[in-house]
């Protein structure tokens, strides 16, 4: 539809007025007409105005002729060029459009809408002024939180104890006591949000600082699966375990932001990997904000209301909160499921919940390979949005399923990129504690904590706190629940899988060896420690090294961490951590040794908001005091070196004061 | 190899449409050399109406871009202190030169009209070798109040700037921005 604009009568100006119109704004010379008799109006007419017309189609002729410019005696026909021009622009869609947007009128009070649509016509002839401006600092150094502290770990923020925010215990006890944990906090402004769409491209070409924090940079093998993920939408990248899945699809994502693509992803994995994702996302990729969502369900729907980049949960979260993600439909253009096989089965909760989630871009991630199973190809597939079309599917072998999926899908053998990858990878694993084993931590953390404000303690006393609390970590004996054993126990079934053997060391055989081993019976692990006689020992050397059982030897950093040969095994497990990490590189020293002809991949399990992130941190933040005695492997000089204002202070508490005693003269 | 443009930012101002094609916005993205962003400013939206357009005419996105966005956006800026250089993304701006202190260039996008530029007498274009663009050469224009000596002090920086990355690509980054913006904010559609 186009206007249609009637003059009654023509002034002598209407040719030059006429040509000017057509030229200008292209007009169909079939949209003039004089209103007299419908004609088109010529270019050649001399006719005065009278009156001008501006008719919408049947329905909305208005009058403009009497209108009254404010201040003049003039009518608009006065400033007949101006009000044609208007008139000439306006076509019935935009005129209707401007109408409904300003008025509300219904068909009756078109009388007064007409009024207002002339004062908003002389309105119009004002001069377009500067609006205000809105904006944000974005500072170089504005990483994210976590990535500061690691870059430099003096720039702490303080809290109102005056200590450092992440490690004061009072702060960390108010937290706990109320009943939200402001999500809020996670939430970034407008502009903040706006912040991955102003860096530049990722490119492989630029230089490293750019893209990545000093020192971390993808493998020529991950830029593949980098640029694998990014130019397919739909996508499985099915490396083997340990050659870094997680990094690539960061890598990939971030790309996607800065290409403008992603606005709001959500990230589902299993829960002992929230912790592990929400790191490496704030290695990777610090320009994204991240909100994990867990907890209480009132506490969620709160932390599915922040305004950030990445929505983060557990496969268990989003089957109870996908309700709420699908009555917001188009708000998740992006998900990435780790561990995809965990929706293998179709009849489960947790597949349907997956497909409930309408996102266009859906990646998988996967070190369990899926082609022996026509059904669970189809699944997996399903849930990221592709549709294996089979025709006969009881004639299917692993080959041909391969060959159809093998567009979607990027494996990786660590045997195909071990030249790329140095002879050790290690890796740090974050982990939550279960809610049962959190409770048991924190109780005993509250009872150790008041006997410290106790006169007369000393830092044995905090050691020996240190040492309850790691243990609780390890696992619980009371509510017999482990964050730490959960996640083993799916490393381990990938390592098993994939033909390979594992070591698993921790410095308490006895509390925590022991405990887990009952549960890891299926891969008849043998405990190295120090209670087994030489001839016991020997054996179970040899039986690991040249037997198909043991897959997975549980040994003492004591017993097992000097002198002996464990090169079967190439995945080093550490259950835990003592003060000096050259405990732990001896330790993996014995897979990691000559003989050995793989990469060796190093799992540090730690648990977060636990006693050992805040150990974590120190050691972080006394690197250089400890580089001096670093090799000493002794953990008394390590221990040595921290005041009791640091051991203290992992509780958030001052050191006693201690009465220096004079000599008598 | 001491670079001229360490810790020194370049800003990059660019005027795009809102979503419903109504209106435009502006934005001012500053960036240190590497092309981390440092600040971003943007106007709210400008919507001319049908009458304004036809009054203004060909001079209206000069207006928008010099009066109501250049302006504007650049005495907002927190960084303006370290800014040396303001690049703009049309040359009809190069006149925010008369009324901002930093040096303003016109960086000559490859599919641009180079006859509409090089024709025009007041305006100078210069040739750069530029590593990171994907033509390896860069066309800069400058303002025509700027003589040699004030040209070279540019090319210099432009040149500095050039090292480590495109200068013409940050433009892209804005109009993204601005898009979603526009999407996340009714204020900015």
């Amino acid at each position: 539809m186009s206007s249609l604009l009637k003059m009654n009568s023509l002034h002598k100006g209407t040719a030059k007025l006429h040509a000017w119109l057509l030229d200008r704004f292209a007009l169909e010379p079939s949209t003039m007409v004089d209103a007299s008799d419908n004609n088109q109006i010529s270019a050649s007419d001399t006719r005065a105005i009278e009156n001008v017309t501006l008719q919408v189609g049947e329905q909305y002729p208005i009058d403009l002729s009497n209108i009254q410019i404010p201040g003049s005696r003039k009518g608009l026909t006065d400033y007949k060029d101006i009000g044609v021009l208007r008139l000439g622009l306006l076509n019935l869609d935009e005129f209707d459009d401007e109408f409904r947007s300003r008025f509300t009128y219904t068909k009756r009070d078109w009388g007064k809408a007409i009024n207002d649509f002339r004062q908003d016509i002389i309105e119009y002839f004002e001069p377009i002024t500067a609006t205000s401006t809105a904006g944000a600092i974005y500072h170089s150094q504005d990483r994210s939180r976590y990535s500061e502290n690691q870059l430099y770990p003096n720039m702490r923020e303080y809290c109102k104890h005056g200590l450092d925010r992440r490690l004061c215990y009072l702060c960390r006890q108010e937290r706990e006591n109320s009943k939200y944990k402001p999500a809020s906090t996670e939430s970034i402004s407008r502009f903040g949000f706006l912040k991955p769409y102003l860096y530049p491209p990722i490119d492989q070409s630029l230089p490293s600082t750019t893209l990545f924090i000093h020192g971390l940079y993808p493998y020529p093998y991950q830029w593949d699966g980098i640029r694998f993920l990014v130019h397919h939408e739909q996508a499985l990248l099915a490396d083997e375990m340990g050659l870094g899945k997680t990094i690539q699809a960061i890598v990939a994502l971030r790309s996607r932001f800065r290409q403008a693509k992603s606005k709001r992803v959500l990230i589902v994995c299993p829960k002992s990997l929230l912790g592990t994702w929400k790191r490496e996302l704030g290695l990777w990729a610090p320009e994204l904000s991240v909100q994990t969502i867990s907890g209480p369900v009132d506490e969620r729907l709160h932390m599915w209301q922040s305004d950030v980049h990445v929505f983060l949960c557990s496969y268990e979260t989003l089957r109870q909160d996908v309700g709420y993600v699908q009555s917001h439909p188009n708000w998740i253009d992006s998900i990435i499921l780790d561990e995809v096989q965990r929706v293998k089965n179709p009849e489960t909760l947790a597949h349907h919940a997956v497909l409930r989630v309408a996102a266009g871009c859906r990646w998988g991630l996967s070190g369990t390979p899926l082609e022996n199973k026509i059904e669970d190809v189809e699944a997996v597939f399903g849930a990221l949005g592709l549709r294996l079309v089979i025709n006969d599917r009881y004639s299917w072998n692993t080959k041909e399923i391969r060959e159809v999926i093998s567009p979607v899908i990027l494996r990786r053998r660590i045997a195909d990129v071990e030249k790329q990858l140095p002879p050790k990878q290690a890796q740090e694993i974050w982990l939550e504690l279960n809610p049962r084993q959190r409770a048991t931590y924190l109780a005993e953390e509250n009872s150790g904590v008041s006997s410290l404000q106790r006169p007369g303690a000393t830092r044995i006393h905090v050691l020996a706190l240190i040492t309850k609390l790691k243990q609780i970590c390890n696992y619980d004996p009371i509510s017999n629940s482990s964050c730490k054993l959960d996640y083993l126990t799916e490393a381990l079934d990938e390592v098993i899988e994939l033909g390979q053997k594992a070591l698993v060391f921790s410095h308490y055989p006895n509390v925590t060896l022991r405990a887990i081993q009952s549960k890891l019976t299926r891969y008849q692990p043998s405990i190295f420690d120090g209670s087994l006689t030489s001839d016991e020992r020997d054996r179970i050397i040899y039986a690991f090294q040249n037997n198909a059982t043991p897959k997975v030897l549980l040994m003492s950093v004591q017993a097992g961490g000097l002198g002996i040969t464990l090169t079967r095994a190439n995945h080093v497990f550490h259950y835990d951590h003592w003060w000096n990490p050259a405990v732990a590189k001896q330790a993996e020293g014995r897979a990691h040794r000559i003989g050995q002809s793989k990469t060796v991949f190093v799992h540090h399990l730690y648990v977060s908001n636990t006693i050992e992130e805040r150990i974590y941190d120190l050691l972080v933040k006394k690197q250089n005091l400890f580089d001096a005695v670093i090799d000493s492997l002794s953990t008394d000089t390590i221990v040595g070196k921290l005041s009791d204002d640091d051991l203290f202070g992992l509780f958030g508490l001052q050191a006693p004061v201690t009465e220096k005693r004079t000599r008598k003269p | 190899m001491v670079n001229s443009a360490d810790g020194r930012l370049v800003g990059f101002l660019g005027v795009y449409p809102t979503r419903d094609k109504r209106g435009f916005i502006g934005g001012l993205l500053v960036t240190d050399n590497m092309g981390k962003p440092e600040e971003f400013r943007v106007s709210l939206p400008i919507k001319p109406n049908m009458v304004q357009r036809t009054l203004y005419g060909e001079s209206l996105i000069r207006h928008i871009g010099v009066n109501l966005c250049g302006q504007p956006l650049y005495n907002s800026l927190k960084t303006k202190n370290e800014l040396i250089l303001l690049l703009v993304e049309n040359p009809e701006w190069l006149i925010l030169a008369e009324s901002i202190t930093c040096l303003v260039a016109h960086v000559v996008k490859p599919g641009e009209k180079k006859g509409y530029v090089y024709l025009n007498d007041e305006l100078t274009v210069n040739k750069l070798e530029s590593p990171n663009t994907k033509e390896k050469s860069l066309y800069i224009q400058y303002p025509s109040s700027y003589f040699d000596d004030k040209q070279l002090v540019c090319h210099d920086i432009i040149g500095s700037f050039t090292e480590y990355m495109d200068l013409g690509e940050p433009f892209s980054r804005i109009e993204k921005a601005l898009d979603v913006l526009s999407t996340e904010n009714e204020q900015f559609t």
